[in-house]
């Protein structure tokens, strides 16, 4: 990637020659004669990479620029050569003081002046790199946690088959999904969705989960959850400007209902045993949105070879490269050729489908897929 | 994504109009075209006839914004939604929590 120097030189020969040997190295070229206006290219314009600044300039001299430039956090980085005729000892200490890494005295030879150029660029690429492996290395092992949060191993049920996956786009990620056993053989599953993508979503899905789980190990029903969470949550919503959508269902193994709490979590499928898939719409809109939860508990039945899907609009909005997005349309096609086969191969057909669909494209946003599927 | 913003001096009615894709990457200038809008009154149309997608930032921002103009008594109203978008907002039953016109007429004629 092209490197950009910034020449801070009042002496417009030097200032002159210096930038067109530099351009002939390759380098992208800024240049001012004063300091104000070196400091305003620099805000106003482009960061340079580097900045071979002059000590004896008219109204602000080298020193107060290079002061200036540490005290502001967006350009306290940038590498700082001073050009100068002082070259007392006191000189240079003073330059160093004021936060340059380099101290050329004039007159100098071009070719050292372009030897240090590359040594220092070469400095911050280098810290650069081990300061981006360092974040990398860091996230990974928080997404680790965060897939960690949701369950590894999917209780054992009778009467049904589960398939569960949390995918995010980046390494964390604001989806979730939790499936909980009660002792009384009930099963509460869910997903949700906090608005947003990457850490801060992730944050906010640590906290929701948490609460959720006390729901979860409660005798609550999935209204009731949900309820709560939206109390519990409405205020720190409101001031961060977030939503979730959330989805909790309890499914009864003594009846095979499942009753169920929808606020704004969109992608629900119901298939029936040879029957048409149907996309079962919220009937009120995503935590955090309204002081009150307008959703009302709904049921239905999971009878043997009935399906019940909960997708993350990361799979629905899946873009391929002309931008179409994989839809609701083709979700409820796949679901009604997939759903005779056991929960573990729709889900796994699921995902690959979409990122057959998507593919070359990056993933935008996080996916998520729950599937209940009922069985003799 | 481009946000133009203009006041109906008369009225005292600032209308947004984001167009194209509306997303996260507009987070910020949308909350600073809200809190500008603010600025002269609580009243607020967001005219979205130009734009053909929001996700669940966009709505966030959406929300956070009829939120605040609600509790100075004002509101953050929603005008010409495209099919794709009418749809996002059905799905995520956003459209029980915002007032939602077909025409930004419709909605300027509501707020007067």
């Amino acid at each position: 990637m092209t490197k950009t120097i910034l020449v801070v030189e009042d002496e417009l020969t030097l200032q002159e020659l210096v930038s067109y040997q530099l351009k002939k190295e390759g380098y992208h070229v800024l240049m001012a004669g004063n300091g104000p206006d070196a400091l305003d290219l620099v805000k106003n314009e482009e960061q340079p990479d580097l900045i071979l600044l002059d000590v004896m300039l008219p109204n602000m001299d080298g020193f107060q620029i290079a002061g200036s430039l540490r005290d502001n956090q967006a350009t306290a980085r940038i590498p700082i050569i001073f050009l100068t005729a002082r070259s007392t000892i006191k000189d240079k200490l003073t330059g160093f003081d004021s936060g340059a890494v380099d101290y050329m005295t004039k007159p100098f030879k071009i070719s050292e002046l372009k030897a240090r150029i590359k040594a220092h660029l070469n400095l911050v690429d280098t810290a650069q790199e081990q300061g981006r492996a360092k974040l990398d290395h860091e996230m990974a092992q928080a997404a680790d946690i965060q897939q960690r949060l949701m369950p590894q191993v999917l209780p054992s049920i009778p009467g049904l088959e589960l398939f569960a996956r949390c995918q995010p786009a980046q390494q964390v990620g604001g989806d979730f999904f939790d499936v909980t056993a009660r002792p009384d053989k009930e099963l509460v599953f869910s997903q949700a969705d906090v608005s947003g993508k990457g850490l801060p979503a992730a944050l906010l899905m640590s906290s929701v989960l948490t609460a959720l789980w006390a729901g979860a190990n409660s005798r609550s029903t999935p209204g009731e959850i949900l309820q709560k969470l939206n109390r519990d949550f409405y205020q720190r919503l409101t001031d961060m400007g977030k939503l979730v959508t959330a989805f909790t269902g309890i499914y009864h193994t003594e009846t095979r209902q499942i009753t169920y709490t929808n606020a704004g979590h969109s992608a629900i499928v119901y298939c029936p045993a040879g029957k048409h898939p149907v996309l079962l719409e919220a009937d009120g809109p995503p935590l955090g949105t309204l002081p009150e939860l307008l959703s009302k508990q709904q049921q239905l039945t999971l009878n043997p070879g009935d399906l019940l899907l909960i997708a993350s609009d990361g799979l629905t909005e899946a873009e391929a490269g002309d931008g179409a997005m994989f839809g609701y349309d083709r979700l409820l096609h796949s679901v009604k050729q997939l759903a005779d086969r056991p929960a573990e191969k729709i889900g796994q057909t699921l995902y690959q489908q979409v990122t057959d669909f998507a593919t070359g494209y990056t993933q935008f946003d996080d996916q998520t897929l729950l599937i209940l599927k009922g069985v003799a | 994504m481009n946000i133009e913003s203009r006041l109906l001096t008369d009225k005292k009615i600032t209308v947004i109009e984001p167009s194209g894709r509306f997303d996260a990457h507009y987070e910020t200038a949308m909350k600073k075209q809200i809190r500008q809008a603010f600025e002269t009154g609580p009243h607020i149309i967001v005219n979205l006839t130009t734009v053909h997608f929001v996700d669940s930032t966009a709505l966030a921002t959406l929300v956070q914004g009829m939120k605040q103009a609600r509790e100075q008594n004002g509101d953050l109203l929603i005008s010409g939604l495209q099919q794709p978008v009418r749809i996002i907002f059905e799905l995520t039953r956003l459209d029980k929590a915002f007032r939602i016109f077909a025409t930004l007429e419709e909605a300027i004629a509501s707020a007067s």
